[in-house]
């Protein structure tokens, strides 16, 4: 087996903060904190030194956020080690017909931001291509070199562990490559789009910007917000683009040094902050991308593929379109007969909703259909218990002396149905035919007592919750109100979480719903067919998804700290996202080569060691070449413009639920009073664990004991334009949510109850008591 | 293995003892058995956890009408132990223990559940057991197998057919095979091409002639970039078809310098392939004794070449090495063989040059020296490696072509391909001359007076290839096409190319529509090496039968197969050339190494059996007499009809696993059996007509 390098996480995830310098890493497991660090980018370890200390403060000591850097390394993938390893300095390393000790690693980065050169973000128009006439951001700007000039590319940055540890994403008007940049911005203009550097591990550390965001139009009214993701003349500093590494090796048989570069690269994207880092989106982008791998990528033909090749499921080469084509081209479906872990796979999805009872004051009085205490509909000690059947007592009643007279009666029985004399005396009868009758009648009848016996008393509580489940079609369904095979007793279905197009008639999308695979394994699980594998499997076997110790759980991971929906436009990353266009692979993004390969090819690079060459690539382009691949800039290009605009107002959603095809209803129109009288709307959350609503903070002390009291996590921003303004400089005030550090482990593992000051909203500005 | 004697407890109860120590930890109830190791062992049998059978049922021998039955007991004895087919391996209890899907930890955890897992011998003693029958006793199991029988006598001479080297099936792609197993036939064949196209440097205006297909790499080479790959395809096809020109059966063969014989460059293995190394004939030495008698040298010619006599066919691999034999040999006779040898060196050189084509006096492989003259290695001189296969393994392994074969730009832009093995090995033959400005070796450099010129050196002359330059003509670019282990050497860099083609579908060089100058050939045309009329085998051996003479049956002469060529084969695959259509649907089977092979022959669980062609038949001609003649091998040129209905069909049949499974198991020579079966299963006289067969080997 050839060694293979390869770059994890495949898309990792840098955060915005307004502090000059102090920084920490992106946590990597999901529903973790931040990483702590030194000023290199060095985990802090504990003094045990097994494990990665994490923050106690988001802010730095004058109150700014810290950025969080996306942390980079390199696995290798041999015999030895299928799964992978990391990879670190002085290891041996072979490739390109060389082997030798690693000494350095070179990572080259390009950054850029073509948010205000891109289409307008108009819900779900455009995730199948844009319609020609399709409306464009900042359209007064029509000359092309002009709105090349609307992208912030600062060009790539390389750096390596010797002298080149650090570069800076900045405006330069002495670079050798093109820059753009936008002009004086208000109220902040934007100079650079971060930093990267390496730690002595030999690991990339890439920060993102500090959330500078501003409009060029000057003048009585500017700058202003008009619309919560499309606004002419502004600029932000999010960024995305690919992470390339370059192994630097000293080959001693020669004497020499020789290079290799790891193959695919890896993508960072740098979003605003997590303010919610320990509770998970319903939907995680992991769980969006995982979905889509199954599905389109043959990941695991052993859940999703051909009918009747479960037990021996298809090898398809995930590499070669072609053989994929062909693979989805066959009669594929969800295994009948999988069995998901109900720790490992079931309870982390069904878990969810019941952490955002500490996220908006309203769930903290209402959220009691996701009660997990003993009397709630979410008791875990019920929903996980699978069904058992008794075999000793099936055997028992097998072997009962009555069986042998039912045998009898069975045969006659059918005997006469074929129209065939009855069998008076058993001895008779030819003592083949007898056997074979019997083993039929046996078995006929086992399955009758197996499913008699069966023992399945939790049945009914688990199919509640998967009946209230909004399926895949049901987007616009608020719920079944009067339909004749309404299957959930007039319950809204779930999640009741706004969807990707809640907004106009075009693609309505008015709620969220899982993913085909959570559906999928939810349905075997309320059916029975599920393990708790809480004694068989070991601990390390039991950890739910990106968990793990390989590169690929670390993809995991840190996508799992992303929003996954919905989609309008979203918070990190869009709807483009789930996407197969994009990848190589899932979790890999399809680079487009003349902006992620090094300027020189590793075979030459011997020759001209420490040059990057980077002065020859050249100008970003404003269109997508999905053929060709993503180009730094791509991947967030949708997202909002100003991101603060959309973070703002994903708070409440009004959804119109009167018909399921309309959002926007004209009663005016034609006057039509009795259509103004049944009009309604139900008004829900978009993303409550990126974006709060109400938290509870600590106001004051009594004894040494906190007083907490349920607050605006946002108060003062309102939900209008004017408050999308002010939110583009008062994002940096707001406070972060944690596991309330007042409690103690016991509380909180034991005390299930939603009175429980579980989450608490920390270092908000001005509102620390003391 | 174990028994009674040895251990007081029988091999079932010491696999309930593994089982129940293995799961003390952890007391899950599985499937409702909390101890499923105590139940009887018919229940065990049975037991299933989540449906995957514990123990995996028997395998029912296939009883089948003809087959006698000691065959198929000896066939179900035969069940490897231990192997993926076997029961035991099948068995979900085997997979558990090991982790093995469904176990795998993505459906179901490794057993034993909640606890740690078994030791690798534990599981395997237990998939003996398994293997075993699951013996609640143990007894071992003797079968005691018939005696081979008496091959019958050979009543088959006459479907026998021999092997042949000159011949090329009609419309048959070209085979480009390994250098060196080249048969003596096929070497002499190339031999002789280079011959001819050398002699034609008497004419110098002659684009045909060596040298100035030569000047075409000198003037146009494309290098360290991504066109090096399409532009030598075409030269390397553009040159073997002036080749064909002269000799039209020639092809150019491959240098495989990963072959065990090279030891990755180790000084002890072999430095360059034995074909194009130098050597002395009995005819060289007469011609020497000839030669000094004609221009009144001062020596005793009579005594002094035929002393030399030991050496004729050594081979050697650069001249220096010649001369230190030539020179040990006079020296031990008493002479001065140092000045001797300086004295004739131009007329050895001769000699060499004529007793092998192929031989290039500016070459001195692997010979490298410090800068005050102490021999060294490539290693050391200039920092590169032979490449071994791991390293080609590696290269191979690339996943993009500016990766693998060069970057769009013209500078600092090698691949992979290009700069690791190509480079380094055209350094290795080219090699630094040991005998560079050394007294007495070096002649006077004089300057003719035209011809190309560099460095002080002149090609298009025959001079020139006795001067003492300081670097092999391989060492440079400008220069490496003089010397024809170029040729091989590049033919198999086009291979590996071939290969990472076929593995990476859709990696292409960045600028398809570039042309290849100086001819008009696009990088594009060049992605498919079938369009040019050839392929890449290790070996072959073809078998003309004839399409006079309608078989039922047939077999090819013995032949024998180098270790080499086995080894460096991936698959094997049997051919039928230029089958006309037959009548009949019927189906051709093979079998290999089979000599009473017949439509009777049981192919089932047959070792022998290679595959089955089958043949979707014609029909009955419908058509008046001559209708269902053969067309001719080549369609007029001005006839433009649609291809003819009767166009004779070509069969592939892969037989990799039957040859190897033979090779593994002894078999040095190969034979190989077709015989023609009916539907009803019964040979079929009369009816399969082929022009011949052939047996492939590819890497």
């Amino acid at each position: 087996m050839v060694k293979t390098y390869h770059i994890h996480p495949a898309i990792g995830i840098a955060r915005l903060g307004d502090s000059p310098t102090s920084f920490c890493l992106s946590p990597e497991k999901p529903g973790a904190l931040p990483i702590q660090c030194d000023a290199q980018g060095n985990a802090d370890l504990s003094p045990d030194g097994t494990r990665e200390l994490t923050i106690a403060k988001f802010k730095d000591a004058e109150g700014r956020i810290k950025r969080q850097g996306a942390r980079f390394q390199i696995f290798v993938h041999d015999e030895q080690d299928v799964k992978g390893r990391r990879l670190r300095l002085g290891d041996r390393i072979e490739g390109g017909g060389n082997n030798g000790t690693l000494v350095d690693i070179e990572w080259r980065v390009h950054l850029a931001n073509k948010k205000a050169a891109w289409y307008s973000f108009q819900q779900l128009e455009g995730e199948h291509g844009y319609r020609p006439d399709h409306p464009l951001r900042n359209p007064d700007i029509t000359d092309a070199e002009a709105r090349q000039r609307l992208i912030i590319d600062p060009g790539p940055r390389t750096v390596d562990c010797g002298d080149r540890r650090r570069a800076s994403f900045n405006k330069d008007p002495d670079a050798d490559y093109a820059q753009t940049f936008p002009p004086e911005l208000n109220p902040n203009g934007i100079e650079t789009l971060g930093d990267i550097m390496t730690n002595r591990e030999g690991q990339l550390i890439v920060l993102g910007g500090h959330g500078r965001s501003g409009s060029y139009k000057t003048g009585m009214g500017q700058p202003r917000i008009d619309h919560y993701a499309n606004n002419d003349g502004w600029f932000d500093d999010t960024s995305d683009g690919p992470v390339m590494a370059r192994l630097k090796m000293y080959v001693d048989s020669i004497d020499a040094y020789r290079y290799l570069d790891v193959a695919g690269p890896a993508w960072v994207i740098a979003a605003y902050p997590a303010y919610v880092p320990q509770i998970l989106d319903q939907v995680t982008t992991d769980d969006v991308v995982h979905d889509m791998g199954i599905r389109e990528f043959a990941t695991d033909t052993g859940i999703y593929g051909l009918e009747g090749s479960f037990d021996n499921p298809q090898i398809v080469d995930t590499s070669d379109p072609e053989a994929l084509a062909l693979w989805r081209a066959q009669e594929l479906q969800w295994n009948p007969d999988y069995l998901p872990w109900f720790h490992r796979d079931i309870w982390p999805i069904i878990s969810r909703p019941w952490y955002y009872t500490w996220l908006a004051n309203v769930l903290s009085q209402s959220n009691f259909p996701h009660d997990q205490t003993e009397r709630g509909t979410f008791y875990k000690e019920l929903l996980g218990r699978p069904p058992t059947v008794d075999l000793n007592r099936v055997e028992e009643m097998l072997a009962r002396e009555s069986t042998e007279a039912h045998f009898r009666k069975w045969v006659n029985l059918s005997r006469s149905r074929e129209g065939k004399d009855p069998i008076e005396d058993f001895e008779d009868w030819p003592e083949s035919d007898r056997d074979r009758a019997k083993s039929m009648f046996h078995s006929a009848l086992q399955t009758r007592l197996i499913a008699f016996v069966r023992d399945d008393p939790y049945k009914k509580n688990r199919r509640y919750i998967y009946n209230v489940l909004r399926q895949a079609g049901e987007e616009n369904t608020f719920r079944e109100l009067g339909r004749p095979h309404s299957r959930t007793a007039n319950a809204p279905l779930m999640p009741l979480l706004a969807g990707d197009n809640p907004i106009s008639n075009t693609l309505p999308s008015k709620f969220l719903r899982l993913t085909d695979y959570q559906l999928f394994i939810l349905r075997q699980w309320m059916e029975g067919k599920f393990i708790n594998e809480a004694k068989m499997a070991t601990a390390r076997e039991r950890l739910p998804p990106g968990m793990g110790e390989s590169g690929h759980e670390l993809d995991r991971g840190v996508l799992s700290n992303l929003c996954g929906g919905a989609f309008c436009p979203g918070a990190e990353v869009g709807w483009l996202i789930r996407n197969p266009s994009i990848y190589t692979e899932p979790y890999r993004i399809k680079a487009a080569p003349r902006f992620a390969e090094f300027g020189q090819t590793a075979a030459s690079a011997y020759k001209t060691p420490g040059q990057s060459f980077d002065d020859q690539i050249d100008a970003l382009n404003a269109q997508t070449d999905l053929s060709v691949g993503l180009e730094p800039g791509d991947l967030t290009k949708q997202m909002a413009l100003p991101w603060q605009a959309d973070f703002n107002e994903c708070s409440m959603q009004d959804i119109d639920v009167t018909y399921e095809a309309w959002n926007d209803l004209y009663p005016d129109s034609e006057n039509d009073a009795r259509l103004k009288r049944t009009m309604r709307t139900w008004e829900t959350m978009w993303w409550p664990a990126h974006r709060p609503l109400e938290t509870l903070e600590v106001v004051s002390f009594q004894g040494g004991q906190p007083n907490y009291q349920w607050l605006g996590w946002s108060r003062g921003i309102p939900q209008t334009n004017a408050g999308d303004l002010k939110m583009v400089t008062a994002w940096k005030d707001l406070g972060f949510v944690i596991e309330n550090p007042y409690l103690s482990q016991a509380q909180l593992e034991k005390d299930h109850t939603t009175d429980l000051p579980r989450y608490i909203s920390v270092e908000r500005k001005d509102a620390e008591p003391t | 293995m174990s028994t009674t004697a040895e251990s007081k407890l029988s091999r079932f109860e010491r696999v309930k003892a593994i089982l129940a120590r293995a799961a003390c930890a952890g007391t899950y109830p599985y499937e409702d058995y909390e101890k499923y190791w105590e139940l009887e062992i018919d229940k065990l049998e049975a037991f299933e956890i989540h449906g995957i059978p514990l123990i995996a049922p028997e395998e029912k021998p296939t009883h089948s009408c003809c087959g006698n039955k000691e065959k198929v007991a000896q066939a179900t004895h035969e069940e490897p132990q231990g192997s993926a087919d076997s029961r035991g391996a099948r068995s979900g209890l085997i997979k558990g223990l090991r982790g093995e899907f469904p176990f795998d930890g993505k459906r179901l955890p490794r057993l034993p559940w909640g606890a740690d897992p078994l030791p690798p011998e534990e599981i395997a003693f237990i998939e003996r057991w398994i293997d075993d029958g699951c013996p609640v006793e143990d007894r071992v199991h003797e079968v005691s197998l018939q005696a081979g029988v008496d091959t019958p006598g050979d009543e088959r001479a006459h479907l026998i057919f021999e092997p042949a080297e000159d011949y090329r099936p009609g419309n048959a792609l070209r085979q480009r095979k390994n250098l060196d197993f080249l048969s003596p036939a096929e070497l002499e064949r190339l031999r002789h091409a280079f011959r001819e196209l050398y002699h034609l440097n008497r004419w110098p205006a002659d684009r045909r002639n060596y040298n100035n297909q030569a000047l075409i790499h000198q003037n146009h080479c494309q290098h360290a970039w991504e066109r090096f790959l399409p532009w030598h395809r075409i030269y390397m096809y553009e040159f073997e078809k002036a080749l064909q020109d002269v000799v039209p059966e020639v092809t150019l063969p491959y240098w495989d310098w990963t072959l065990p014989r090279y030891r990755d460059g180790d000084l002890k293995g072999d430095i360059i392939p034995e074909s194009f190394k130098g050597f002395l004939t009995e005819q060289s030495i007469r011609n020497l004794e000839r030669r000094c008698r004609d221009t009144c040298k001062p020596d005793d010619c009579a005594a002094l070449f035929p002393l030399l006599t030991p050496l004729v066919n050594r081979l050697f691999t650069s001249q220096r090495t010649f001369f230190d034999a030539v020179i040990a040999i006079w020296d031990k006779a008493g002479l001065d063989g140092e000045t001797l040898a300086q004295r004739y060196r131009t007329w050895f050189i001769d000699e060499l040059l004529a007793s092998n084509s192929l031989w290039y006096p500016l070459r001195y492989p692997a010979e490298f020296q410090t800068d005050d003259g102490k021999p060294s290695t490539i290693n050391e001189i200039i920092h590169y490696h032979y490449p071994s296969l791991n390293d080609v393994i590696q290269i191979q392994s690339l996943n993009n072509f500016r990766d693998y074969g060069g970057g769009s730009r013209y500078n600092d832009s090698y691949g992979w391909i290009d700069q690791n093995p190509h480079n380094t090995l055209h350094i290795w033959c080219g090699g630094m001359n040991p005998d560079y400005e050394k007294e007495g070796w070096a002649p006077e450099q004089k300057v003719p007076p035209k011809g190309v010129r560099i460095g002080g050196r002149t090609y298009h002359s025959r001079k020139d290839l006795y001067a003492q330059p300081q670097f092999g003509d391989m060492f440079s670019n400008l220069t490496a096409s003089f010397d024809p282990i170029f040729w091989p050497h590049h033919i198999n860099v086009d291979r590996l190319w071939w290969e990472w083609q076929c593995a990476h579908p859709h990696c292409e060089p960045a600028d398809p529509s570039a042309v290849l100058t100086p001819w008009n050939y696009t990088v594009r045309d060049t992605y498919d090496i079938h369009r040019f009329g050839y392929e890449y085998v290790v070996h072959t051996c073809i078998f003309p039968v004839g399409h006079g003479t309608p078989i039922s049956r047939m077999f090819t002469q013995a032949t024998e197969i180098p270790a080499e060529v086995m080894s460096s084969s991936k698959a094997i695959e049997l051919r039928l050339h230029r089958v006309p259509q037959m009548p009949l649907s019927c189906y051709i089977r093979a079998f290999v190494n089979l000599r009473d092979a017949c439509a009777a022959t049981d192919f089932r669980d047959n070792a022998h059996f290679a595959g089955y062609i089958p043949i979707f038949g014609h029909g009955i001609c419908y058509g008046g007499p001559g209708h269902c003649d053969l067309p001719p091998d080549r369609q007029d040129r001005f006839d433009l009809r649609d291809r003819h209905h009767n166009t004779p069909r070509n069969y592939r049949l892969d037989v990799t696993r039957c040859v190897q499974h033979l090779a593994a198991t002894g078999a040095t020579r190969f034979e190989v059996a077709l015989v023609v079966v009916g539907v009803d299963g019964r040979e079929i006289p009369d009816m399969l007509r082929l022009e011949s067969v052939s047996l492939n080997f590819k890497d």
